[in-house]
């Protein structure tokens, strides 16, 4: 009797369950698509592919679903009428958050305020496939949508394709040879600092470990690309799909680094990472240490891989080398 | 368990006196033999003439020496430290509460530290790393103080169960409010790492304080082990034996709180340690907590300077979180013994 | 007055508290359809509703507003019952799905898709309930498992004990693989813990609605082995029936109804502990009263409590558990204080 009774329970369920699955399959085929390409950095689901439109007025309402999409228009000099906000700071990044007074705010990346964009009435949407390509069906209800996807290529990729959206090719290419203008000269600046061919690492130092970043993204290709400094020795052992590792701080010697960055994300924060390390004998005794080649980055620029980030971090490298 | 029984096999152990001797002997060797171990070994590879000189005869200018005086020695003695210490409490707490699955965090001190440095966090970001580590000392031992109070003002009394389950709720009402705060002042991770065990990040300084505190309150705890064992007998028992109940419950609570609280101020919260140090104990010395109490410290400090070891040591120099090595081996061997003994339960 | 008189009165009062209930969820159901970004009057809510809004109104209501509220309601009436169920069972008035390891289990599973499994094909909004849903139930069984015994059957106390002590170690790994999440990510893994209602899609409604409509019917058919259970294993075995066999059904059914809920609703608590309760309050022991009882306060709950998360604290919404929270957790304590 009982047997029967779960053995009805369960195919009750099973069909319950089935047919919820089956009664969004055809939705399912768009956003697992989508998901899936966003995953992958093979040539599948290029950016873009699914975008219905090709070219934007710059001067249309634009809302942009995601951060580093926001900063690449920015770059371009167009103000979307609309933005994501940073999930960690739960506001505009603190670096650009000037740039983009009376933008709406339209909810944390990847989990959109739908309502906000919707009362919004933007033109386009802008989104990163990286983040909200889940949210693409939804948004294209709304408005045509334009993509990127931050696993593909490079931050300069990222903003050539916003521009040829927008028809702002010349724009982006100023952008990026000012940017590659001012590399040239902060890595001399560097250079004739730390010497030619320094070694660098970044850091980031919480109360209880110690993150060595990798040579991937974020700071990865602005220090050791951009900037032509050498990883230091154990930096290019981190796998650079990781951003960091966390590493015992006995081997912080072994790394034997010219230069060390310092990563924090906010000025209470640097001044207790300071005050912690300045006590340590062995932080004391490093080659960059007694030198004064630590430099504490301003960490939301850095850490930001977009056109505007990279280049805000680069003007923060040119200050911290020209004192 | 009944009481006449219990009290003779507490008392009557007087054969049992050398075995115990040699145990202790045993797990001191142990804790020696780790401690050695830990201190010579390490992501940095250093011959053992070095370490032990650096240790012996210090050189400030030295990197090896260095490397093994301000790195190696005081996370060792940390993790011996704390680890004695979460097992201590573990240990009171399984004999005051009379619940073998006690652990301090009933006591809700870990969310009760948290919250706090949550609003500190939230309300005073200014304050330094020792203004934030008083204040969660405080934090938890509020927490444990109200939750004792709710337990033994309500109708029937503080028992077992009911400062379990207290304890269990006060601890989620103030998980969730950390949270609530975290998400809301956007610094959730922040809060995350605090609260996150580890003892990479212990100094001198940290040390000088940590070990006369919870080396005193071990003692006292070891001297008041007998009173705890009557107590873990029953109150009545207990009273019959000439020994105030309530008065022992809340010495011995007082002294786990101040073990805790304090190691979770340092190396924040590491579970699992308190609960199954004292288990082992019990098993091997019988159900006297003057013993239980003195092994459990032994061992609690083994237990940790291993986990501690296994996580820089698994794949250097990388490190993992030493909380993941002792849940590694405290889960499934936590269940093992919720399996056998069933009649405690 | 005999038993029969009693019993009569009892389910009088039961219907007109069970009304009164529906017209205070009918309130907090419209006043949540009004609330949101986009401010919409209480009248176009209702055109919309009937079909006769503009179309913007309509997708605001049919997509965005609806499908979360329907899904705040379902979570909240199946923990409701579920959290009815455990005190029922485990005789333990102050037993909660928590207890059993499901939000735990639940959380570890979220970590553990976000972790290492997000590379799996297939939309978040599908793998991350199921992923939940795994956890909970794992851990559950576990709990179970270790809580049976060959002789004795389940015993109460131990399930409590060692829900306890499970929970704590599984949230142990559950911490240390947060940390090793990106500052965003781990923000939406911590909203998500804290009992956001994270998922507002119609296929989430779909995917929980069968569990809800299906089990809860099957537990209230049962009601009378609930009864039977407040009098204590042995009574209830000598009034025929069959303690451990029951007992573990019971459960198992409010392990699946409780995961379904919070591999939807997210990590939210207290509402288990907190509605069986009320109900009780209100209706009096007997399960086949307050069990529906129990479900429409779960149900008025959780919703109020989204509702106030998402509109008090706008534009950073704070989580609905941590609002249940905040409301249900001294009213534990009260219950702590007064129960005996």
């Amino acid at each position: 009797m009982m047997k029967k009774w779960c053995g009805t329970l369960a195919i009750i369920l099973c069909i319950g369950i089935l047919s919820a699955c089956g009664g969004q399959a055809s939705e399912a085929v768009n956003t697992s698509a989508s998901s899936s390409s966003a995953q992958e950095t093979g040539d599948s689901g290029k950016a873009g592919e699914k975008d219905s439109v090709t070219q934007v007025d710059p001067n249309a309402k634009i809302a942009s679903m995601s951060i580093h999409m926001t900063n690449n228009l920015l770059a371009l000099g167009i103000k979307p009428a609309g933005s994501a906000i940073g999930g960690g700071v739960g506001d505009f990044l603190p670096h650009v958050a000037h740039l983009l007074e009376g933008s709406a705010k339209l909810g944390v990346v990847g989990d959109s305020d739908m309502e906000a964009v919707l009362g919004l009435k933007p033109d386009y949407i802008f989104i990163d496939e990286h983040f909200g390509g889940e949210e693409r069906s939804k948004l294209e209800k709304i408005a045509p949508v334009v993509s990127t996807n931050l696993d593909e290529g490079t931050w300069r990729d990222h903003l050539k394709r916003v521009a040829a959206v927008v028809g702002r090719d010349k724009e982006a290419e100023a952008f990026i040879k000012e940017y590659e203008e001012k590399a040239d000269r902060v890595s001399k600046l560097i250079a004739s600092e730390l010497g030619e061919g320094a070694t660098a690492m970044a850091i980031r130092v919480s109360a209880k470990e110690i993150r060595v970043q990798s040579a991937g993204r974020p700071v990865g290709p602005i220090m050791f690309q951009d900037l032509k400094l050498k990883p230091a020795n154990g930096v290019e052992k981190i796998s650079a799909s990781e951003p960091y590792a966390v590493i015992s701080k006995e081997v912080l010697p072994d790394f034997d680094a010219d230069a060390i960055f310092l990563i924090v994300n906010n000025d209470d924060n640097a001044k207790k990472v300071y005050a912690e390390l300045e006590n340590n004998p062995l932080w004391k005794n490093l080659k960059a240490v007694k030198n004064n080649h630590v430099y504490t980055l301003d960490g939301q620029k850095w850490l930001d891989y977009s056109s505007l980030g990279q280049s805000m971090a680069m003007d923060d490298a040119e200050q911290l080398f020209t004192k | 368990m009944d009481g006449e029984k219990g009290f003779k096999s507490i008392v009557m152990s007087g054969s049992r006196h050398i075995i115990f001797i040699l145990l202790l002997f045993a797990a001191l060797l142990g804790l020696g033999l780790t401690l050695f171990m830990s201190v010579s070994y390490g992501a940095k590879d250093l011959t053992m003439g070095t370490v032990w000189s650096a240790v012996m005869h210090y050189d400030a200018e030295l990197t090896a020496h260095q490397i093994v005086h301000e790195i190696r020695l005081p996370r060792v003695l940390g993790a011996a430290i704390t680890g004695m210490a979460f097992a201590v409490a573990g240990a009171i707490m399984q004999g005051v509460t009379r619940n073998p699955m006690a652990d301090t965090g009933i006591l809700g001190i870990n969310a009760g530290s948290t919250f706090m440095v949550a609003l500190c966090f939230a309300f005073l970001p200014n304050l330094s790393y020792s203004a934030l580590m008083a204040i969660s000392f405080a934090g938890a031992a509020m927490t444990t103080v109200f939750i004792v109070l709710l337990g033994s003002l309500t109708p029937g009394g503080l028992n077992s169960i009911r400062l379990t389950i207290a304890g269990a709720v006060v601890a989620a009402i103030l998980q969730s409010l950390s949270t609530g705060i975290a998400i809301y002042f956007a610094l959730s991770q922040d809060l995350a790492f605090w609260y996150a065990g580890g003892v990479a990040g212990v100094t001198w300084s940290h040390l000088k304080l940590l070990v006369p505190i919870i080396l005193i309150a071990t003692i006292w705890a070891c001297m008041m082990g007998r009173s705890i064992s009557f107590l873990s007998l029953g109150d009545e028992s207990a009273t019959n034996l000439g020994v105030r109940a309530s008065r022992v419950r809340f010495l011995g609570m007082t002294a786990a709180v101040v073990l805790a609280g304090a190691s979770v101020s340092v190396a924040g919260s590491i579970g699992f340690v308190g609960l199954i140090v004292p288990h082992i104990a019990r098993r091997l010395v019988g159900a006297d907590y003057r013993k239980i109490i003195m092994l459990s410290a032994i061992l609690g400090s083994i237990l940790l300077v291993w986990a501690d070891f296994a996580a820089r040591m698994v794949n250097p120099p990388r490190e993992f979180a030493i909380g993941a090595m002792v849940a590694m081996v405290g889960v499934p061997f936590f269940l093992y013994l919720a399996r056998k003994e069933r009649s405690d339960l | 007055m005999d038993g029969k008189a009693i019993f009569l009165l009892r389910r009088k009062r039961t219907i007109r508290v069970a009304i009164i209930l529906l017209g205070v969820a009918l309130t907090v159901i419209l006043i949540s359809l009004n609330t949101g970004t986009i401010r919409l009057s209480p009248t176009s809510v209702l055109k919309a509703l009937i079909g006769y809004g503009t179309a913007e109104e309509s997708m605001i209501l049919y997509e965005y507003r609806l499908p979360r509220i329907i899904i705040t309601m379902l979570a909240g009436a199946g923990l409701g019952i579920a959290g009815a169920v455990f005190q029922g069972v485990s005789r333990n008035t102050l037993a909660d799905p928590g207890i059993l390891g499901i939000n735990a289990g639940a959380a570890f599973g979220l970590i553990a898709y976000i972790s290492f499994f997000r590379s799996l094909d297939g939309p978040a909004a599908l793998m991350i309930p199921l992923f939940t849903f795994a956890g909970g139930a794992v851990i559950a069984l576990v709990i179970f498992l270790f809580a049976y015994d060959r002789y004795r059957g389940l015993l109460p106390i131990r399930l409590i004990l060692v829900g306890i002590a499970v929970s704590a170690g599984v949230s142990a790994m559950t911490l240390l693989l947060s940390l090793r999440l990106d500052e965003d990510t781990y923000a939406f893994a911590a909203r998500w813990l804290a009992g956001s209602v994270w998922s507002r899609d119609w296929v989430n409604v779909w995917g929980l609605f069968p569990w809800i409509v299906v089990l809860i019917p099957i537990i209230y058919y049962r009601s009378a082995t609930l009864d039977l259970f407040t009098l204590g294993d042995e009574t209830a075995a000598s009034l025929g029936s069959a303690v451990t066999r029951s007992r573990l059904i019971l459960l198992a059914l409010a392990v699946a109804l409780s995961c379904a809920s919070v591999s939807m609703a997210g990590g939210i608590g207290f509402i288990g502990l907190a509605a069986p309760h009320i109900a009780k309050r209100l209706v009096g022991p007997q399960h086949r009263h307050f069990l529906p009882i129990a479900a429409m306060t779960g149900l008025v709950i959780l919703v109020a409590a989204d509702t106030i998360g998402r509109s008090l604290f706008h534009p950073n919404a704070v989580p609905a558990g941590v609002v249940v929270a905040a409301v249900g957790g001294p009213y534990f304590l009260y219950l702590l204080f007064t129960t005996k």
